[in-house]
């Protein structure tokens, strides 16, 4: 089937600053990254705590402007005064405390989006809302609750609902099912499944669960320090990565990283001072991401990898 | 020797406008000094009530229904507001469940450490405590929302450790971490018990998780313990029918193309306490005894479970699951 790109990311780079002006401290959290998403596609993205991941995931919602670079929805370059209309994308926040108004019963904060879409008098809404609730495993009773009154992994859930009942065209989902039972989690990631084979949203899984991200995703995209390592289709990743940091995220005795995380080497490769496979040439010489097999990875002895 | 924790038949409520739940059903474990314990149950089974209760640190809108909670030998509920406070601030550490919520967002993250330590910690102890959770030094001077979400969950373990509590309670620590820095983070907890002597108990939902630091697993579900052992044997041969549906979802993910399948059903939710064996309606062994009976925790084979049926007289069938995996 002919998919259409819904988010293409160009050359994005996101640097923070932080700290008052005469002690200015700079964290370049994204570094030139391009990604194209499709309609119906999810892009599994994965890569160690602090590595740019929500980061990536709020500049292609549009929240973050990118320091350098382009980020295009649907073929309206955003951030340059150009509206996209309400609904049309969503997100599952890493925290869904702060996702979900305190203030709000959960029926009224599922129903939210669909009240902003000026659907307010559908008479269908209390009967969505209930069927949402019950599709990500909870009785519609919780309508009736205030989010401090749920569970963790139930808030989590209502979030998720509340992100799916739109039909949005994007979503992005960071760190949506960490807290969820693996019964559950199968549950949600499931339903995430089959409403993207129905409504063809476009979609960036944000994870550190591989196993969780390989099983939703078409493609996976690793970053390591704001960089995509390898960017490859879900089955290819799941038979062998070939990148070593990818190997290394799944635990593979002989790819165990050296030092600290955010070690990183000034000079080459940001990883060669970790990475057990260094070569002179990494601590010397940048790799690009360029095509390895059918994938792409930024290493320089990518191909033995993919070999070993 | 005496617990360090000990819950007995624990029955904790929520009350609101619109009705009530029944997070703990009965719920009874106890742990003594230095051993770990690990519970692990779905999503609203209770583990963070139970974690929250240890510490009285409930909810206003929390009634104690029935059944006890000691630490050290003394009710929680007995205890006055100094004396609970005391608690606390001597032997007790406590990580959250949401690390977000656990921060104070006006505060940066070195001052919070060192209010965790007591106010005036040692030079060196904050960066120290800094490197244990795999913070950079600079992590100190950062506002809580200029911390990633796993950065966040480890600042907080940083402070629940500070003390060196006898007894932690860690609701889901490494929900937010990737392999690398989970198995940091656990050996850490792991050590920090061997070296202080501390007790600790490890509320997640990932039994392998629990297993591979914990000396105990307890399995919760429908607001109960339904069974509590070593973790080796639950581990390799549960006996509860939830313990057993549990470990057959535990998989290391699906090969591409292939579908999981979750336990069937929905967990229930309580009002009051249940008549029978809140399992029964997605067990695959109920009968009409667990619908209208309540199985007590009861020895079995070297440990404790909460079945009917749990004693080997249940027939063998697969994994107790009414649909494989
Ligand atoms: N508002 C901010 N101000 C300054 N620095 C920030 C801010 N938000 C994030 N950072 C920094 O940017 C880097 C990337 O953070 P990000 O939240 O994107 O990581 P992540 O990959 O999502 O990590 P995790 O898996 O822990 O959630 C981190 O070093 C973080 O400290
Ligand atoms: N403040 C509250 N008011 C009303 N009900 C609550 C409150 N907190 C929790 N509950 C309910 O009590 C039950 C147990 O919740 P608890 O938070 O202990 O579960 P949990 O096992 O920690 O779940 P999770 O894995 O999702 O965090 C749930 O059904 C939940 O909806
Ligand atoms: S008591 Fe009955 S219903 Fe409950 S777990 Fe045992 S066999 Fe299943
Ligand atoms: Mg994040
Ligand atoms: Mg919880």
């Amino acid at each position: 089937m002919a998919s259409e790109t819904v988010v293409t990311l160009r050359g994005i780079s996101l640097t923070y600053a932080t700290g008052p002006f005469w002690d200015r401290h700079t964290n370049r959290a994204v570094d030139g990254v391009d990604l194209d998403i499709a309609s119906g596609e999810t892009v599994g993205l994965v890569g160690e705590s602090g590595s740019g991941k929500t980061t990536l995931g709020r500049l292609c919602l549009g929240l973050l402007t990118p320091t350098t670079g382009e980020v295009t929805f649907e073929g309206l370059v955003l951030g340059t005064g150009s509206r996209l209309p309400p609904g049309v994308r969503a997100v599952v926040l890493q925290h869904p405390e702060w996702a979900l108004n305190p203030r709000l019963k959960i029926g009224h904060s599922v129903a939210e989006p669909l009240v902003i879409q000026g659907r307010k008098s559908d008479p269908q809404r209390h009967a969505r809302v209930a069927r949402m609730l019950e599709l990500v495993g909870l009785d519609p009773g919780f309508a009736r609750r205030f989010p401090h009154e749920v569970s963790g992994g139930q808030r989590q859930r209502i979030a998720i609902a509340r992100a799916l009942i739109t039909r949005p065209r994007f979503i992005v989902f960071d760190e949506a099912v960490n807290a969820l039972d693996i019964s559950m989690r199968t549950q949600v990631l499931n339903l995430i499944i089959d409403l993207q084979a129905e409504h063809r949203f476009a979609a960036l899984f944000i994870s550190h669960d591989l196993a969780a991200t390989r099983y939703v995703s078409h493609r996976i995209a690793v970053m390591y320090a704001g960089r995509f390592v390898e960017v490859d289709s879900a089955r290819r990743f799941h038979d062998r990565p070939c990148h070593p940091y990818s190997r290394a995220l799944g635990d593979e005795e002989d790819f165990r990283l050296d030092g600290v995380p955010g070690d990183l080497s000034p000079e080459g490769c940001a990883l060669a001072r970790r990475c057990p496979l260094s070569i002179d040439r990494c601590h010397a010489e940048e790799p690009e991401l360029r095509l390895v097999g059918n994938g792409y990875a930024a290493c320089h002895r990518a191909e033995e990898v993919a070999r070993s | 020797m005496n617990a360090i924790v000990r819950a007995r038949d624990l029955a904790v409520d929520y009350t609101m406008p619109g009705g009530v739940v029944r997070a703990l059903d009965g719920a009874s474990f106890e742990l003594l000094p230095g051993r770990s314990l690990g519970l692990v149950g779905e999503s609203g089974s209770g583990k963070s009530t139970l974690g929250l209760a240890i510490g009285r640190l409930l909810p206003a809108n929390v009634r104690h229904a029935a059944g006890d909670l000691e630490v050290d030998g003394r009710s929680v509920f007995a205890l006055d507001d100094e004396g609970i406070r005391a608690l606390r601030r001597t032997s007790l550490g406590f990580v959250f469940q949401s690390p977000m919520a656990a921060l104070d967002p006006t505060m940066r993250i070195g001052r919070q450490i060192t209010l965790a330590c007591g106010g005036q910690p040692d030079v060196g102890r904050v960066p120290e405590l800094l490197q244990q959770v795999g913070l950079p030094k600079g992590a100190a001077r950062a506002w809580p929302h200029e911390l990633s979400g796993g950065m966040a969950q480890r600042a907080v373990i940083a402070m629940a450790i500070a003390r060196r509590p006898r007894l932690l309670v860690a609701d889901e620590p490494t929900a937010a971490l990737d392999t690398s820095l989970r198995a940091q983070i656990l050996d850490l907890l792991v050590a920090l018990k061997n070296e202080t002597g501390s007790a600790l108990v490890l509320l997640s939902h990932e039994l392998p998780v629990v297993a591979r630091v914990c000396e105990i697993i307890g399995v919760m579900y429908g607001g109960r313990v339904v069974e509590l052992g070593d973790s080796a044997g639950v581990f390799s041969r549960p006996l509860h029918p939830y313990s057993r549906a549990l470990l057959a979802t535990a998989h290391d993910g699906a090969r591409p193309g292939e579908r999981l399948a979750p336990i069937p059903g929905m967990p229930p939710v309580l009002s009051g306490p249940a008549s029978g064996c809140s399992f029964a309606p997605r067990c695959a062994f109920a009968d009409e005894r667990c619908r209208s009976e309540r199985p007590p925790l009861r020895p079995i084979g070297g440990r404790l479970a909460a079945c009917h049926h749990a004693d080997g007289t249940a027939p063998e069938r697969g994994s107790g699951m009414s649909s494989g995996m």
